[in-house]
């Protein structure tokens, strides 16, 4: 048993991060008491800062400490295209692939009837908003290949109904360097039914 | 339940994650009903059984544990998953918001079982909507001890007759109200007797009959949902083009 409270309330604060058990934070805990002091004091700075000033991006709602996000901001970017993504770790992915130059949506979430989320708790009214102002015209939706997901993409796709825009789902099926015989028949068959002609040009 | 259980036919009704990379699964099984399980690691992009873990695919799950949270130790598919689309996704939501909300965790419900099964079934044919959802309440309702009477006034036990009007009191059933009597057009619970006599052969000709229909099964669930709203309903009445919601 620890004699000290100080350190005892260290390692039960680590485990608040996801996957950290009562083993772990007490190695980082006595990690950062014993070899790494400087960091520690760098990590305790960085989180208060980023806890107390991180907010949501007011046009897209994604994670940031300005008023509007930096991609939401930027020159550079068409505003005329938006893709809908879930959360802040999907904008993330996408940015890393390098060929997406339009904004982004994020719903902090997905439709689910039993935990209560529905359309207002993912800010659909305000994704609307965000589409009529911007003159948006095309729609992405990157909702996860999951069920909820699609009843999300199906929801928003249903609430574009009547404007003039290309509203189009991200596709899903074999992934690049997959083999067909270890991919799972629900994917292969998502996979045959959102096939495409192939471009000769 | 026994301590292992191997190969059951099941559903997935309500999946949230767990831990850093486990699923916390909400089961519908054919002999244990409800069942809330563990599925280690199915998070994760190594699970082998990740894409199987949806809801409205027909699984045939292998639990262990002594508690009430089992863990899943084998998944298998038993037949293609039910693909169901815009409204009928929506509807399939509802019927799973429905069972969570009013089963008991572990207590056996077969006949509900294969109600679900084939609502989900009809749902992906061509089947009308409404007699779909309204058959699976009046299951729902049966199976929790208090289905509707829909075949005799609950007071003077006279049956339903077509052209009489009634008020429905849930958990009781339909009284017949005289001719004169003033409350009839300002309730929200009076129902005309071919209405009533619809919705028990499942039949619905007109508007009237349907938005009847859903009305009475309506009142008779809320009486049992409590207060808190259920969800899936919003996403009906959102949905721009759909004038009558089903539910």
């Amino acid at each position: 048993m620890l004699s000290s409270p100080l350190i005892e309330q260290l390692i039960e604060a680590f485990r608040c991060l996801p996957g950290v058990g009562p083993k772990s934070a007490q190695r980082m805990a006595l990690y950062l008491l014993e070899r790494n002091p400087d960091g520690g004091r760098k990590l305790s700075e960085a989180l208060l800062k980023a806890i107390e000033q991180v907010g949501k991006c007011s046009r897209c709602h994604t994670l940031t400490e300005l008023e509007v996000c930096a991609i939401c901001s930027s020159p550079s970017r068409n505003r005329k295209v938006c893709c809908v993504v879930e959360s802040p770790a999907d904008v993330y992915a996408l940015e890393q692939t390098g060929t997406y130059r339009g904004v982004y949506f994020v719903l902090m979430g997905h439709l689910s009837p039993i935990d209560g989320i529905g359309p207002e708790q993912l800010g659909i009214d305000a994704f609307l908003k965000l589409i009529d102002e911007c003159g948006t015209e095309e729609v992405i939706i990157a909702c996860n290949p999951t069920v909820e997901g699609e009843a999300t993409a199906w929801f928003i796709a249903e609430q574009l109904r009547d404007r003039p825009l290309v509203v189009s789902r991200i596709a899903h099926g074999v992934p690049v360097g997959g083999e067909l015989e270890y991919i799972d028949g629900g994917t292969l068959s998502h996979a045959l039914s959102g096939r495409k002609p192939m471009d000769l040009s | 339940m026994e301590n292992r259980v191997y190969l059951q036919p099941a559903y997935i009704l309500h999946k949230q994650p767990f831990q850093n990379s486990s699923l916390l699964l909400d089961f519908f099984c054919l002999d244990y009903g409800r069942v809330r399980a563990v599925a280690r690691g199915a998070r994760s992009g190594k699970s082998r059984y990740r894409s199987l873990l949806q809801v409205f695919q027909p699984l045939l799950v292998s639990l262990s544990g002594k508690g009430e949270v089992k863990t899943v130790t084998g998944v298998e598919s038993s037949v293609a998953a039910i693909q169901l689309r815009g409204e009928k996704l929506f509807s399939g939501l509802y019927l799973n918001e429905l069972i969570t909300r009013l089963l008991l965790v572990n207590v056996e419900q077969a006949g509900l079982y294969q109600r679900y099964q084939e609502a989900l079934v009809a749902l992906s044919g061509v089947d009308e909507l409404n007699q779909v959802l309204r058959r699976f309440e009046m299951a729902l309702l049966d199976e929790l001890g208090y289905a509707i009477n829909l075949e005799t006034d609950c007071v003077s036990r006279r049956p339903i007759a077509a052209e009489s009007r009634y008020l429905f009191v849930p958990d009781l059933g339909f009284e017949e109200l005289p001719g004169d009597d003033d409350r009839a057009g300002q309730l929200g619970n009076v129902f005309l007797g071919r209405h009533i006599q619809s919705l028990k052969a499942l039949k619905f000709c007109d508007a009237d009959s349907r938005q009847a229909a859903k009305r009475i099964t309506r009142l008779a669930l809320a009486a049992h949902l409590g207060d808190k709203p259920l969800h899936s309903r919003n996403l009906f009445l959102r949905s721009g083009r759909n004038q009558d919601p089903r539910l």
